[in-house]
């Protein structure tokens, strides 16, 4: 039974007995019964008084770090200090946390607490739900009085918000992308006197050069201006295209397709960061999310945050956006394509593929096997049907050049992308 | 999910096993009532002559110690037990307490209250597995009391200052002890801390209660105007046990429709003070217009009234674009004054120049924060009129 309709409680039989000796008292008129009522109708003011004033200016803070990733665990310390003197016995702490597999944390203060004392309460949980923004809070607290006659409760408005990124694993063996050819990218400024480029010959002054890097005593000799010409050092680029359109999504609360995307996209991007390239991302759908090209653990964190905000949306193809951003890719970089198998029409990529190849832009494609999971719009009944089998689709990508990489519900991503298909 | 407090370790040594301490001071407060109520209840005295002292102490502390530890030792197992019942279950848990309450009127043929409630107590004490078992004992514990001392005009303050104070460690111990046992919490209080609660939230009440008892005047008017006197069977009425009976039961049912009253009032204040949005009261009709009237034009008024020359003289040049508008020659939003004048083909040099000029006016007004007098924006409407007279001959 709920115990807050219980009828015999503590409350409950004192009130009753302290009313009924105070009439049966009166109509005897015996003394002794009627202090006897008050006595016990006393002890029920006292402590009704106490526990009235328990959580009269009570504070209470929550502190965390405002980021984790995902399957990780967090440090969360909830800070309290009483406002009155009255001590507080046995206080009940419930906080909403909503990122972990328990949706409230319960614990227990077995020590008085007054307003000389603060107290910090410190719990740990592991961060099982998926990626996006959690709102910790609000605080409940629960007292009685130390006869358990009167219990107390209130909701304090403690609401801290936590980022949950997406995991980034680790990918040792991701074997596409090279290391970069300037290390430290986005990390730190290099200082070196001169140029930092190497230099390599002289050639004839063009319109549009830097006067300073004209070779004026060479210039003299010849009777015409020249200029220093010096090898670009340059640093690999990979740009992640994320298929974020609606019907994408396929799966059920926490082990969805899009969150295979999204932690493929993570685990590539870190990769690319740990290598020393630089990285940037489209996520192609209604959302357009694109992050510029940087590199650095500063840039992978802001890759993270943005990939913590995705959510899937919008009707246009894939290979239509697609298209729209190959221009914008620079010659020899890496385009790693993440995208559901059933959202990938090889009529229409294959063409795009080309146009990529023919710039020298190496085209690594990560295929979620979205039929794996519980099918989520009934649109998708038809597009499953219609779209073709996920062998066929590999040996068409293979064709054009692609490395290919998949993963299906179930299986470890970072495991699959160490291990690109033959 | 690991839990870690952290705290002052001087300030917390650990403290008494909750568990024994509170069985203990159950055991005593059933010994110590029951002891008091054979001792002090004329009926039972008077029923069973031979019953002394000697025999009903050792009895009565063989019977609850061995009733007391068997709940407190198979606790778990009789926890897990009843956690299991389902609602027939429960209901026929309560018929065996009233079986075990009838068990005296079966032996001895005859309704023996302060018997009836120490047998009930005996039970409960048998089954003291959870918080629910204590309130039960406390509630039967205080019945018996009352019933004593309803009876027994001449029962001893002391006995009655016991079993309050043994109910109220009771009270507070299985507050402790379960709430450490719901969260499964070894660490417990320090004695001294149960010290403080006694002095704060015991004994007050106590000796607000000695208080009254010493200066409460007698009740009854004979036996007022006669001093404060500690003469207690004198000062009370002696009724036959027939009344009594009826009072018990007069007193027993007002005071559950007490109660109940409570209960309404206390569900009332709660429904009252619910979260409401603040009332809106919507008026219809004739009142609705009079509100919109009253906003509209006392409260913020709108319109011509407050505009300066100012504000006139751009009216005016709005309503010139717009005139001109209608005859032909409509002004983009993103022409300005100038390319808008220059874009009018004037019939005449004459006219053009008057183009011009309120075109300068206007500019001057609306950007250049000129100063504007009233005879200014006579003239310019006479301007604009003379325009618009041209055009719309052409």
């Amino acid at each position: 039974m709920n115990p807050e309709y219980r009828l015999l409680t503590k409350r409950t039989i004192l009130v009753f007995f302290s009313f009924f000796n105070l009439y049966a008292g009166y109509m005897v008129g015996s003394r002794l019964m009627i202090c006897f009522g008050f006595t016990l109708l006393f002890l029920l003011v006292f402590t009704w008084h106490a526990a009235h004033n328990f959580f009269r200016d009570i504070k209470a803070e929550r502190l965390h770090y405002p980021r984790v990733f995902e399957e990780e665990q967090i440090r969360v310390r909830i800070r309290i200090e009483p406002g009155t003197p009255i001590p507080l016995y046995m206080l009940e702490l419930t906080d909403t946390f909503p990122a972990g597999d328990s949706y409230w944390i319960h614990s227990l203060l077995p020590e008085p607490i007054d307003s000389r004392s603060t107290v910090e309460v410190e719990y740990r949980t592991e961060c099982t739900r998926h990626r996006g923004v959690y709102v910790l809070g609000p605080l409940k607290m629960t007292c009685s009085d130390p006869l358990g006659i009167h219990r107390r409760r209130i909701e304090l408005p403690v609401i801290t918000d936590l980022l949950l990124y997406p995991t980034a694993p680790d990918l040792e063996y991701f074997e596409l992308l090279e290391d970069g050819t300037l290390s430290q990218v986005g990390m730190e400024t290099l200082l070196r006197p001169g140029h930092s480029e190497e230099f390599t010959g002289l050639r004839e002054f063009d319109y549009g050069d830097n006067p300073r890097h004209i070779h004026w005593p060479s210039s003299v000799r010849n009777q015409k201006l020249l200029v220093k010409e010096f090898r670009e050092d340059i640093t690999t680029e990979v740009t992640l295209f994320l298929d974020m359109r609606r019907l994408s999504l396929s799966g059920v609360g926490d082990i969805t397709s899009v969150e295979y995307i999204v932690k493929a996209a993570a685990a590539v991007a870190r990769a690319a960061v740990d290598k020393s390239h630089m990285v940037q991302f489209f996520a192609l759908g209604g959302n357009k999310e694109h992050v510029p090209l940087g590199g650095g653990y500063q840039h992978l964190i802001t890759i993270l945050d943005r990939l913590t905000y995705l959510r899937p949306k919008g009707e246009s193809a894939f290979e239509h956006d697609l298209a729209l951003h190959i221009p914008e890719l620079k010659r020899g970089s890496t385009a790693v394509l993440i995208a559901s198998a059933t959202s990938i029409h090889p009529e229409k990529l294959s063409p795009l593929v080309r146009r990529m190849r023919d710039r020298n832009i190496l085209t690594t494609v990560v295929l979620i096997d979205d039929r794996s999971f519980i099918k989520m719009w009934r649109e998708q009944d038809f597009r499953w049907k219609k779209a073709l089998p996920i062998r066929q689709l590999q040996e068409i990508l293979r064709r054009e050049g692609c490395s290919l990489f998949m993963a299906a519900k179930g299986d470890d991503v970072a495991e699959k992308l160490q291990a690109p298909l033959k | 999910m690991k839990l870690i407090q952290r705290h002052d370790p001087d300030f917390f040594k650990g403290g008494a096993a909750y568990k024994t301490a509170l069985y203990a001071f159950a055991f005593s407060q059933c010994v110590w009532i029951g002891v008091g109520a054979l001792h002090f209840d004329p009926v039972i005295r008077r029923m069973i002559p031979g019953l002394s002292f000697l025999i009903y102490v050792p009895l009565l502390l063989t019977l609850f110690g061995g009733a007391v530890l068997i709940g407190m030792v198979l606790q778990d197992v009789l926890a897990d037990f009843f956690r299991q019942f389902h609602y027939g279950e429960r209901f026929a848990f309560l018929l065996i307490h009233v079986l075990v309450f009838c068990i005296p009127i079966v032996l001895f043929m005859r309704f023996f209250l302060s018997f009836c409630l120490l047998s009930l107590n005996l039970f409960l004490a048998l089954t003291l597995v959870n918080r629910q078992s204590f309130t039960r004992l406390y509630a039967s514990n205080l019945f018996l009391m009352s019933m004593v001392i309803l009876k027994q005009p001449g029962v001893s303050p002391i006995w009655i200052l016991g079993g309050f104070l043994l109910i109220a460690s009771c009270m507070s111990l299985d507050y402790f002890y379960f709430k450490a046992s719901d969260y499964g919490e070894s660490r417990g209080m320090p004695p001294i801390e149960f010290r403080r609660i006694a002095f704060k939230y015991v004994l007050p009440p106590v000796l607000l209660g000695i208080f009254l008892f010493w200066t409460l005047p007698p009740i009854f008017r004979q036996y007022r105007f006669q001093g404060i006197h500690l003469d207690i069977p004198a000062s009370r009425l002696q009724l036959p046990p027939k009344e009594l009976s009826r009072l018990v039961l007069n007193t027993v049912i007002l005071t559950v429709l007490f109660m109940i009253g409570l209960a309404l009032l206390y569900w009332l204040r709660k429904k009252l003070k619910g979260r409401k949005p603040p009332t809106v009261i919507r008026m219809k009709g004739v009142m609705t217009r009079v509100q919109k009237f009253v906003k509209e034009k006392i409260l913020h008024p709108k319109g011509k009234k407050g505009m300066g020359p100012k504000d006139r003289l751009i009216l005016e040049y709005n309503r010139f674009c717009m005139e001109m508008r209608d005859a032909g020659y409509p002004r983009e939003s993103s022409r300005t004054p100038f390319e808008y004048s220059r874009m009018l083909e004037a019939p005449s040099g004459d006219l053009w120049e008057t183009v011009e000029k309120i075109t300068h006016i206007f500019q001057d007004v609306m950007y250049g924060n000129r100063d504007v007098e009233e005879t200014d924006v006579v003239r310019f409407q006479g301007d604009v009129e003379k325009i618009l007279g041209g055009f719309v001959e052409n």
